[in-house]
């Protein structure tokens, strides 16, 4: 007996179908009864209508047109009404036995299962459930009875379903088999309770009831075996807990039957369409035979319909909002409609998508009858004068409001407006005449940059209605991406795995920002498509590493998991760097770390990196570290894009970090960063730049984001922002003099020194301001042994070896150290002493290839004279 | 799965082909008969539309090929009214092929398994 029921419409539906083994065995002996007797009843057919028509054949055909035929008995006639009578039988018995579906509840939402309490009329919803969903259930039974359980519990269905055909394929898009999970699954089989014989237990009568409700939420024909698949994982927090184990999470999982469902609805449109496209006429004549011939129109344009109907069309997903606004524009007074939304958002298909409503005469009445038909403005100006162009349109418009049955599309529309010459003015002033007199109207696009720019205040901007079309969200983007790959995967001959669909959207729409979803996605995944058959051969699996590789070779970002080599490299940041960088352990720790949260995800997408400020004495080593970052972990020092900011000392300055106003060119911090958006951002000398440039820099450091002037958002998340500063330097050295705490001088800096020269919500902005110490004479010891160990590179290539003696190192040292500059005495040191005599000692030709110059202390070299070949 | 016997099918099978022999003029003029109307009911809806006979009929009065002279409109008229004629023969002719099949499908049952028994008993009694 059911318990739970979902009231409409004073009906009670309900779970009632018997499940057990004895009603499943007889229920498959009815089937396979049902199929034999067809079979029969068939081949009795063909016997009886053989032997008929042998007999009328001995008689002659002639005689069947007689009445003496039908009426004098004849053994021929036998037969004949015998056949006649067999295919009636055939008839009706696949009339009883074919299922018809029932037609769904006709809602928008059915309320959630109830428990059972007031007497109603039972509709039995197992009526509604496909073949395959019916035997899943039955499957599940038939699991509880083996193992001897005494409830069928959703997990039960949940394995139930595994064996249908589109459940497999939720498993191999997943990159699942069913022995990842089977382990944790059977385990938790073991733990069911005991009893005979098994009944459904009530949160499985719930799953049943709920992919009932969804399946008429999402006004599919029946409930399919994936229905109950995504309600039994839904109510199982035990399978999300196995799912997430394998790294699906709910929100993937979804998405996942949302393609599963996309799929169906795509087939079942295509079919009503076919079926609508048969009476949609594909000419230039519509039905009604009251429009005329358009030659030169059709010299100049596409006809969106005649496409739709022989198929060239893409089919349109998840727009509907955007359809019924236009729709609306359209009724409302018969107004022309401008589609304003970025490049690639969508805008084409939206039109794409009206077209194929009118194939099938699902649109206002307005609209019925008519074909869409897009004029190509590039065609209708080639190869003639403003004059000429200006006269072809107005042909062109003649036709159109001969033949009364033409919405024109328009892409592009700043076209005619955006040369702002006088030919131009001609076209769009002819356009707004026609479109004002009522000839007709029209579907446009433009871009928002466009038509703030050209459209809006012109008389263009007059007549057409605005309707704003924004990027899909990432969800919509996956949605419409799955309704693409069943194209992308024929043309390839390759398999997408979700994974690869949903990260070509997420990546696509983290690191590429000057294309818009879900054009970029598109793409992403139709280049990939592209390099998985050549690399890996036929029918290969498209996987989210492929999608990242191809993004990360666009970008120049890392995106694909970390590898071993890259992992071991990014454990040992700290010791790579310490080649370079001697002491600072605390900067050098900071950045480190920062690298390994970027590259294992665990900060946020919306921010840079990280941003420091390096504060300390000149020479301490601060530029050198964001040098050694970018040689170590970005590949190269040209990884690092570098702005002394001593040049920007005035505020008119920060044109040269954005761009002049009213140029199309961006700055160059801004042009920088979009040509590597993975780079180290190094402000060099920060107090010395306007306090209004240091402004720029807040947006950047919280939204990482920065506009040009041509408007172009460039994106900071990829970049590690140092900025370096002397300010309070005397302060610092000071205080590492008097021997006080680094933590101590930190606050004290922020808090006193730094005040006058940065705002604290400046300084708030950085994740680590980080105090650089004087170096002491160790420090600088161990830095000469840097620097020898250069020079000692430097002569390499030249085939010369290099030595420096212990006591000269110490010498140089002790020579180079001065606490007020760091290390910058030492490097004019090196400069004047040791390779100044070095240069002489390869120009007067002592030191030759083998040989190795040897450094004294005194700033003395002897050459060591190596073997002679 | 279970699986059911063959003995199990095969007696299904049997009581399935004498309960569906027994019922089936029962079952003819009830759900049998329904289901055929309505197949002819939604096919004759469907000729209206499939000829275009609304379309030619709601346009009666409005000129073929954009041509609105007197002379356009009065020749697009008399086009218009003949085709709404000859397209109203075709549905009607379609409508007159559906009732046959009705009628066919009323008749045909008794019709059959009179001429069967009249030629089998005639000729076993000649």
């Amino acid at each position: 007996m059911p318990r739970l029921g979902i009231p409409f419409a004073e009906k009670m539906y309900v779970w009632s179908m018997d499940t057990d083994q004895s009603h499943t065995r007889m229920r498959e002996a009815q089937y396979s009864a049902s199929r034999l007797l067809s079979g029969l009843l068939f081949g009795k057919l063909v016997v009886l209508g053989l032997i008929a028509l042998f007999l009328i054949y001995l008689q002659g055909f002639d005689l069947i047109f007689t009445l003496s035929f039908w009426l004098e008995p004849s053994w021929a006639g036998v037969f004949v009404y015998l056949t006649i009578l067999c295919g009636l039988g055939l008839y009706a018995h696949q009339s009883q036995t074919v299922k018809t579906i029932p037609a769904m509840p006709e809602a928008q939402e059915l309320l959630e299962p109830i428990p059972l309490a007031q007497e109603a009329q039972m509709i039995n919803i197992s009526d509604f459930f496909s073949e395959d969903a019916k035997k899943s259930v039955e499957r599940a039974y038939d699991l509880a009875t083996n193992f001897g359980h005494a409830h069928v519990d959703p997990l039960h269905l949940f394995i139930g379903t595994i064996d249908t055909q589109e459940i497999a394929v939720v498993f191999s898009r997943l990159g699942l088999t069913f022995e990842t999970i089977q382990e944790p699954i059977g385990r938790k089989l073991q733990t069911r309770e005991f009893g005979k014989p098994p009944i459904l237990s009530e949160s499985a009568e719930r799953v049943l009831l709920e992919a009932f409700r969804q399946a008429v939420h999402e006004h599919v024909r029946e409930v399919n075996a994936s229905e109950l698949f995504a309600c039994a994982y839904k109510q199982d927090l035990f399978l999300q807990e196995v799912f997430l184990d394998n790294g699906i999470d709910t929100v993937m999982f979804e998405n996942m039957l949302e393609w599963l469902r996309i799929h169906e609805k795509m087939r079942e449109r295509y079919k009503q369409f076919q079926k609508a496209a048969y009476s949609k006429p594909t000419g230039a004549m519509n039905r009604s035979m009251t429009s005329v011939a358009t030659p030169l129109l059709d010299a100049v344009s596409e006809d969106l319909t005649t496409a739709a109907v022989q198929g060239h069309l893409p089919m349109l997903i998840d727009r509907d909002k955007e359809i019924e606004e236009i729709f609306r524009v359209i009724e409302g007074g018969g107004q022309s409609v401008v589609l304003v939304g970025s490049e690639g958002v969508g805008k084409t298909a939206l039109i794409a998508g009206i077209a194929e409503l009118m194939v099938q005469e699902d649109v206002p009445s307005i609209l019925q009858d008519k074909r869409l038909v897009r004029i190509s403005i590039p065609h209708l100006v080639s190869g003639v004068d403003a004059s000429q162009a200006q006269d072809r349109l107005l042909q062109v418009f003649y036709e159109v409001s001969r033949s009364k049955n033409i919405i024109l599309v328009i892409n592009d529309i700043d076209q005619i407006v955006s040369q702002g010459s006088a030919g131009a003015t001609d076209l769009a002033a002819t356009l707004v005449d026609f479109l004002s007199r009522g000839g007709t109207f029209a579907l446009a696009t433009t871009t928002p940059q466009a038509y703030t720019a050209l459209v809006e205040r012109s008389m263009i901007g007059r007549i057409f209605q605005k309707v704003l079309i924004s990027e899909p969200d990432q969800q919509t983007a996956i949605h419409i991406l799955e309704s693409k790959i069943g194209g992308i995967e024929y043309e390839q001959n390759v398999i997408f795995s979700y994974e690869a669909v949903e990260k070509a959207v997420k990546l696509s729409d983290r690191y590429m920002h000057e294309t818009y979803l879900p054009k970029k996605a598109i793409e992403i995944a139709r280049e990939t498509a592209l390099q998985v058959a050549k690399t890996k051969g036929v029918d290969a699996l498209v996987t989210g590493q492929d999608i990242a590789a191809i993004i990360s070779s666009k970008t120049g970002i890392p995106t694909t998991s970390v590898g071993e080599d890259e992992k071991t490299k990014l454990l040992s940041l700290e010791t790579h760097m310490h080649g370079r960088v001697i002491g600072q352990d605390e900067a050098v720790n900071a950045i480190a770390s920062a690298l390994r949260r970027a590259r294992t995800e665990l900060r946020s997408g919306s921010r840079p990196i990280a941003t420091f400020l390096f504060l300390g004495p000149t020479g301490a080593g601060k530029t050198e570290l964001a040098k050694t970052v970018a040689e170590t972990y970005f590949g190269s020092e040209n990884k690092m894009i570098r702005l002394d900011m001593s040049e920007y000392q005035d505020t008119s300055s920060i044109n040269r970090m954005l761009g002049v106003p009213g140029s199309l060119q961006g700055g160059l911090l801004t042009e920088a960063v979009r040509k590597n958006p993975f780079s180290i951002v190094l402000l060099d000398e920060l107090e010395k730049a306007h306090p209004d440039i240091l402004n720029v820099f807040l947006q950047v450091f919280d939204d990482g984001r920065l506009t040009d002037v041509t408007g172009r958002t460039i994106d900071f998340t990829n970049t590690i922002i140092i900025a370096t500063s002397n300010a309070g330097t005397q302060y610092i050295q000071d205080a590492v003099s008097r021997g006080e705490d680094i933590a101590h001088i930190k606050t004290h800096l922020i808090e006193e020194e730094l005040r006058s020269i940065y705002r604290p919500e400046f300084l708030n902005r950085f994740d680590g301001v980080i105090v650089f110490k004087p170096l002491n004479e160790q420090d600088v010891f161990e830095i000469t042994k840097l620097f020898m160990k250069t020079v000692a590179s430097r002569l390499e290539s030249k085939g010369i070896g290099f030595r420096a003696e212990d006591a000269a190192v110490v010498e140089l040292a002790h020579r180079g150290f001065d606490p007020k500059f760091g290390a910058r005495p030492l490097r004019r040191l090196v400069q004047e002493e040791v390779d100044n005599a070095i240069a002489n000692a390869l120009l007067e030709g002592t030191a030759e290839r083998r040989d190795t110059i040897v450094l004294e202390p005194g700033g003395k070299i002897h050459i060591e004279k190596g073997s002679i070949l | 799965m279970t699986k059911p016997s063959v003995s199990l099918i095969l007696k299904i099978t049997i009581i399935d082909a004498l309960r569906e022999g027994l019922l089936f003029p029962f079952w003819w003029y009830s759900k049998g008969l329904r289901d055929i109307f309505t197949k002819l009911f939604a096919c004759a809806k469907e000729s209206v539309s499939f000829f275009g006979l609304d379309i030619w009929a709601k346009n009666l009065f409005v000129p073929m090929y954009g041509e609105t002279s007197f002379t356009g409109r009065f020749v697009s008229f008399l086009v218009r009214f003949f085709m709404v004629i000859a397209r109203s023969f075709a549905v009607g002719l379609w409508m007159f092929i559906l009732v046959l099949i009705g009628m066919i499908s009323v008749v045909i049952v008794p019709f059959t398994l009179f001429g069967f028994f009249m030629h089998l008993i005639g000729m076993f009694i000649s």
